[in-house]
């Protein structure tokens, strides 16, 4: 098999079964019948495994931030675990991006080092995809003494 | 076996094929598809999930799946668990052999 490209849309062979002529999900022929694993997969699986860091507070979405995202997720029953991600998937390669707040105090070098080994560590197992490349963008920081100071005054 | 091949079979085939999914450890549920809806419809059943396409000589199954997050999840090898259970669902209920049987993975699912 040739190399996959980063974009690499599936040729859907065999005659019209509609079903399967999505674009973009990861597929294993097998004698007895196809595999796929759809980006929505991917993107969640590797929002998990950048969550399970320790230090990585939370990841957020493009654009307007927090409330428009709600919002959405709302309105689409989205659960929020694929938010802040976003995955290029090709045959046998994936590509991730994050947009994450992490922790005050903690390395953002070692913490991106540990997110990238996790994700690829977690994608390669599960889905047998190879991540060709994790790109970290630290949006915030979260200031845990700032929270409790302020529910603190607020109980006074 | 004597099964005659009529049309509402398809309807029970694939209502049993989605209960021996459903059985299988790692499977949270059966998804309807993220486009189209994927089932199989009957007189007065509908079973969200599930494709078969049954033709004079082959049997096809399609399945939408929502898997279980877990440590030690293997999608290929879920597949292969969710195959067996529709291979050994199918047999029991006499309709042949199932030919192909695509596994499709639309979500997952974390407690």
């Amino acid at each position: 098999m040739t190399m996959a490209s980063s974009d690499v849309q599936l040729q859907t062979t065999g005659p019209g079964d509609g079903a399967l002529a999505r674009p973009r999900a990861t597929e294993l022929v097998t004698p007895e019948g196809r595999t796929s694993i759809s980006d929505v997969v991917v993107g969640k699986i590797a929002g998990i495994a950048a969550r399970e860091v320790d230090g990585v507070h939370e990841l957020v979405g493009q654009g307007m931030g927090a409330a428009v995202t709600g919002l959405a997720q709302r309105v689409t029953h989205a659960d929020g675990r694929s938010a802040g991600v976003h995955v290029e998937v090709g045959e046998r390669e994936a590509a991730v991006d994050f947009r994450l707040t992490v922790d005050y105090g903690v390395s953002i070098p070692d913490l991106a080092v540990a997110v990238r080994g996790n994700v690829m560590d977690r994608l390669q197992s599960m889905t047998g995809l190879s991540v060709k490349e994790v790109n970290i963008d630290i949006v915030d920081l979260y200031f845990a003494e700032e929270d409790a100071q302020r529910t603190e005054r607020r109980v006074e | 076996m004597g099964s005659s091949d009529a049309p509402g079979s398809e309807v029970e085939l694939a209502q049993a094929i989605a209960t021996a999914v459903r059985a299988v450890p790692g499977v949270a549920d059966l998804s309807p598809g993220r486009f189209v809806e994927v089932a199989t419809y009957g007189a007065r059943a509908r079973v969200r999930g599930v494709m078969v396409r049954q033709t004079a000589e082959s049997l096809d199954v399609e399945v939408h799946v929502c898997a279980q997050y877990a440590g030690a999840l293997v999608l290929t090898e879920l597949a292969a668990l969710v195959r067996e259970s529709i291979r050994q669902s199918v047999r029991a209920s006499g309709a042949g052999t199932v030919s192909q049987t695509d596994v499709v993975f639309d979500d997952v699912r974390v407690e």
